[in-house]
């Protein structure tokens, strides 16, 4: 078998994390950001735990968050930096990397598996 | 194991990369105003054969100035109106890719003045193309591939015109051509990334 290419590790925490890839997918699909309530039922997130994961990802740049009134009304808006596109890409090109290494290994195991097994044992 | 979780995980990581990807592509070029730029070359190198006065370098030049002037007018006014969106700005983050192919255009400008100081006409044509062609570059990672390959077809075109002999600046047929179907290729590209565009 054939060792991985990829090394996991180099998968950046800082997206690894599923409630954190919904945000950022959500926000990807949105062109001009999305304000807080629509981020936080698009990701089925409460205010608390969407909250903790802007602050991480604004920390690090990846989001910008811009507080307005709008009709008196205060609106939060949430919106990828471009820093935070191309990081959040260079982190889905080294995911789809792992991943191919991972299907690779999945067939080579399927593969000595049939050449292990006695033709009876499938029956 | 089954490799059918691994294939569904690497749909939707596929299905992200191109949302990604549409975000970061540069969408402030018209596909038409660049198509519109490339008839406006061919015209001003048909223009420039069919006059009836002597070819003299300094007439090819005005005619090219001339042919600069109207298809940057078409395209740096689309991109105008893109910006304006309406009335409403954009964020800076979406027009800095515009600002990416100034500084080879800007030495593109620079060796226009130095040769035409120097009565050096003859290299203009490829001058123009090559700096042309390394403007495409800068926009590799947020514009479609197409477009890519029409810059490495001006820097081959550019590399031509300075290596082969016999290129006159009077004659207006290799500029018109490699900038005519090199735009009206750039166009078509364009208009494809606005016929395949991710929706979200």
């Amino acid at each position: 078998m054939t060792a991985p290419t990829h090394d996991p590790a180099a998968l950046e925490r800082l997206f690894h994390e599923p409630s954190r890839l919904a945000i950022l997918s959500a926000l990807c699909a949105a062109r001009n950001g999305l304000t807080f309530t629509e981020l936080r039922d698009a990701c089925r997130l409460t205010d608390g735990n969407l909250s903790r994961h802007l602050k991480a990802l604004e920390e690090e740049g990846v989001v910008k968050i811009k507080k307005a009134f709008v009709n008196d009304k205060p609106r939060t808006t949430v919106a990828l930096t471009r820093d935070g596109l191309t990081r959040f890409s260079l982190y889905l090109d080294t995911l789809s990397a792992v991943l191919q290494d991972a299907k690779r290994a999945a067939r080579q195991e399927q593969a000595a598996l049939r050449i292990t097994t006695p033709l009876g044992a499938h029956t | 194991m089954s490799d059918e979780p691994i294939n569904e995980a690497l749909d939707q990581v596929r299905r992200m990369q191109a949302l990604v990807g549409d975000q970061l592509r540069f969408k402030g070029f018209s596909a038409r105003a660049r198509m519109a730029g490339g008839c406006v070359a061919l015209l001003g190198a048909l223009g420039l054969m069919l006059l009836n006065r002597p070819h003299t370098p300094l007439l090819h030049l005005a005619g090219w100035g001339l042919v600069l002037i109207v298809a940057g007018g078409i395209n740096y006014g689309a991109l105008l109106l893109w910006l304006l969106d309406g009335g409403r700005v954009r964020r800076h983050t979406d027009w800095i890719p515009a600002l990416e192919s100034l500084p080879p255009l800007a030495v593109g400008g620079a060796f226009t003045l130095a040769f035409v100081r120097a009565g050096l006409f003859d290299l203009l044509p490829a001058a123009w193309m090559l700096c042309y062609g390394l403007a495409h570059m800068a926009f590799r990672r947020n514009l479609p591939l197409g477009v890519y390959i029409v810059g490495f077809f001006y820097l081959a075109a550019g590399a031509a015109c300075l290596l082969l002999p016999d290129v006159s600046f009077t004659d207006p047929r290799p500029m018109g051509l490699v900038f005519g179907f090199g735009e009206i290729a750039g166009g078509y590209a364009l208009l494809q990334r606005d016929a395949t565009g991710v929706q979200s």
